[in-house]
């Protein structure tokens, strides 16, 4: 297990090489992979730099960051709930971080993303836990009956998950179309205007809590044996549940605040990972922040430039592949 | 009367029920040490109940859960986990988990956070695969084995938590016989090899009368009889716990009883 994790783990670092440089080349602006290595050297044309180190880099970095955050949050839920449909975009938790931050764009200024001041950019992520923890609480709260029913959850958090949406299509409503677009935009989770800024925003969150629940990732492994065997073993099974819980809400709204609601990835990334290299977490949520990093980079390439000028939302180039693999979840656990 | 035997777990006063359905009213009771102790009875007499309650699976209302003299309450959950392993009823596997990692998450309570397994632990977790007969399975999945070696596997992994105690919920459900059989005698040998006092639920009576040193009879929520099973293995004592008029012999050997045949008694009382 030991050889296959090391070999899984140094092809999806090369696969996700590859996706960096697909991410570097592709755009209006092509530029091939030897400009690029030049541009590392620092050989590059003033454009050529530009391009790279102030959009192309920045908005991957970010991307990899969410594929990190929302994948960890994916491996944290399918534990804790013990379900494997379990997700922060399905269950209402990266929802209600959007609904804060469509309250603090539609009521802190007409303008969003880079014209947002820097109080209300640090706001953001702030903001966008509040609302990712109240609707975790609500989740929660709702599914609790002597313990969390892993279906219920689901159901609650699916049912949590559009009354939130509704909530922002009402915002929505509201607003002039400028803001509008750009929200909705950013809803159905964006990486557009991604910065630098942005990056050192979720990457202190990122290795700090990635790091937390790796630290912790024995009793994410004993959690998944059930409640029973779990307190058998000595773990305070209800408090952390409610820790890890906790974690998972500060990922999804960390990714959330950055690049709006971003479905499924959190799904994909775990469980091909588990595929792979197994359950034990240890191993699992590396290699499964490696695969969402992979997918979203693609996935964001792809929505750049499938239809340029136009972007589509990378949220919805992901839900794609998302959707189908969810509904061939829900018809295996059927069985 | 709990010094009369020497016990490792003992429970006082206990009041155990869910919301407002009181399921133990009032129980007092000792576990014989380095004995095989089954608990019995029809179903919803409380016997999972009391299990769970020893096992802290659920917090009882009123009284106490002694573990070799100690208040579980006022242990650290890990300090209990090194005293009592805890089997469930059919326990789930987390898809593609390999049998001895399995085992080696019986290892939990004696791990840092950081730290893998250290020399002593990978010696506990091959002796546990051994004496359970499935080192040779070590690199399958758990969900690929049988019904029987699953069992097994989660019975390495209760022992690979070194505990005096194990505590297992009905660990022969959904086996054939003679694996049913083969779960009893791997536990009936641990039992003489490592003196571990181990307590159970079991459904099969002639299965319980033949391992067990030690039966407890339980009947809504009280223990009706407790003792050895050639003293308490009676036809009024079978007809007060599960409403039968029994046929009973000994077996050949002449130290256990046998129920070879039964039928339903006619209720005079509710």
């Amino acid at each position: 297990m030991k050889k296959r994790t090391t070999i899984t783990v140094i092809i999806t670092l090369l696969l996700l090489l590859g996706a960096f440089l697909f991410g570097l080349t592709m755009g209006t602006y092509k530029i091939s992979i030897s400009d690029i290595i030049n541009a590392f050297m620092g050989n590059g044309t003033k454009m050529q730099n530009m391009v790279l180190f102030s959009i192309r880099l920045p908005r991957i970095a970010v991307a990899v960051a969410i594929g990190v955050c929302l994948s960890t949050a994916g491996c944290i839920l399918q534990s804790v709930t013990r379900n494997e449909l379990a997700e922060s975009g399905i269950i209402g938790i990266n929802a209600g971080a959007s609904l804060a931050v469509v309250l603090l764009v539609s009521y802190g200024g007409a303008d969003y993303y880079s014209s947002l001041g820097n109080t209300t950019l640090y706001l953001m992520p702030i903001l966008s836990f509040v609302g990712a923890l109240i609707s975790a609480v609500l989740v929660y709260a709702l599914s609790y009956r002597k313990g969390v029913s892993p279906v219920r959850l689901i159901l609650v958090g699916i049912g949590i998950n559009a009354g939130i949406n509704a909530f922002i299509t009402l915002y929505h409503m509201n607003m002039d179309s400028g803001s509008y677009n750009r929200i909705l935009t950013w809803t159905n989770g964006s990486l557009w205007g991604s910065s630098w800024k942005f990056f050192y925003l979720i990457l202190p969150i990122t290795i700090a809590f990635v790091g937390i629940t790796m630290f912790r990732s024995k009793k994410l492994d004993v959690l998944d044996l059930g409640d029973e065997l779990a307190t058998g073993l000595g773990l305070k099974v209800e408090k952390e549940r409610r820790i890890f819980l906790f974690i998972a809400v500060v990922l999804s709204a960390a990714a959330t605040a950055v690049a709006g609601n971003i479905s499924f990835l959190g799904l994909l990334g775990p469980h091909i990972a588990k595929k792979l290299v197994g359950p034990v977490h240890a191993r699992q949520i590396p290699v499964a922040a490696i695969i969402s990093s992979i997918i979203i980079v693609v996935a964001d390439t792809i929505s750049k430039n499938a239809f340029s000028p136009l972007e589509i939302p990378v949220g919805i180039t992901i839900s794609i592949v998302g959707v189908p693999y969810f509904i061939y979840l829900m018809m295996k656990e059927k069985k | 009367m709990d010094n009369r035997i020497e016990s490792n777990i003992s429970v006082s006063d206990l009041q155990v029920g869910y919301d407002d359905t009181i399921i133990i009213e009032q129980m007092n009771l000792s576990i014989p040490k380095g004995k095989i102790t089954m608990i019995i009875g029809s179903n919803g007499c409380g016997k999972s109940t009391l299990l769970k309650t020893l096992a802290r699976i659920i917090t009882p209302k009123k009284g106490e859960v002694m573990i070799n003299g100690m208040n579980i309450k006022k242990q650290a959950p890990k300090e209990v986990a090194k005293k009592m392993a805890v089997l469930p009823q059919s326990p789930q596997v987390p898809a593609g988990l390999l049998v001895k990692e399995l085992v080696s998450y019986g290892r939990f309570p004696y791990q840092s956070p950081m730290g893998g397994l250290k020399e002593h632990d990978i010696e506990v977790v091959n002796w546990a695969m051994k004496s359970t007969g499935i080192y040779e399975f070590a690199n399958r999945p758990v969900d690929s084995l049988s019904g029987g070696q699953r069992q097994r596997a989660w019975i390495a992994m209760a022992l690979a938590q070194e505990t005096d105690i194990l505590v297992l919920d009905e660990p022969t459900t959904y086996l054939d016989m003679s694996h049913q059989l083969e779960i009893l005698m791997l536990l009936k040998k641990l039992n003489e090899e490592q003196k571990t006092t181990i307590v159970m639920v079991l459904h099969e009576l002639n299965n319980a009368t033949k391992f067990a040193n030690h039966l407890i009879g339980m009947r809504k929520g009280n223990v009706v009889f407790e003792g050895c099973p050639k003293d308490v293995i009676t036809k009024d004592n079978l007809r007060t716990l599960y409403g039968i008029e029994a046929k009973l012999q000994l077996d050949e050997s002449g130290s256990y009883p046998i129920c070879v045949d039964f039928e339903i008694a006619e209720k005079k009382d509710a």
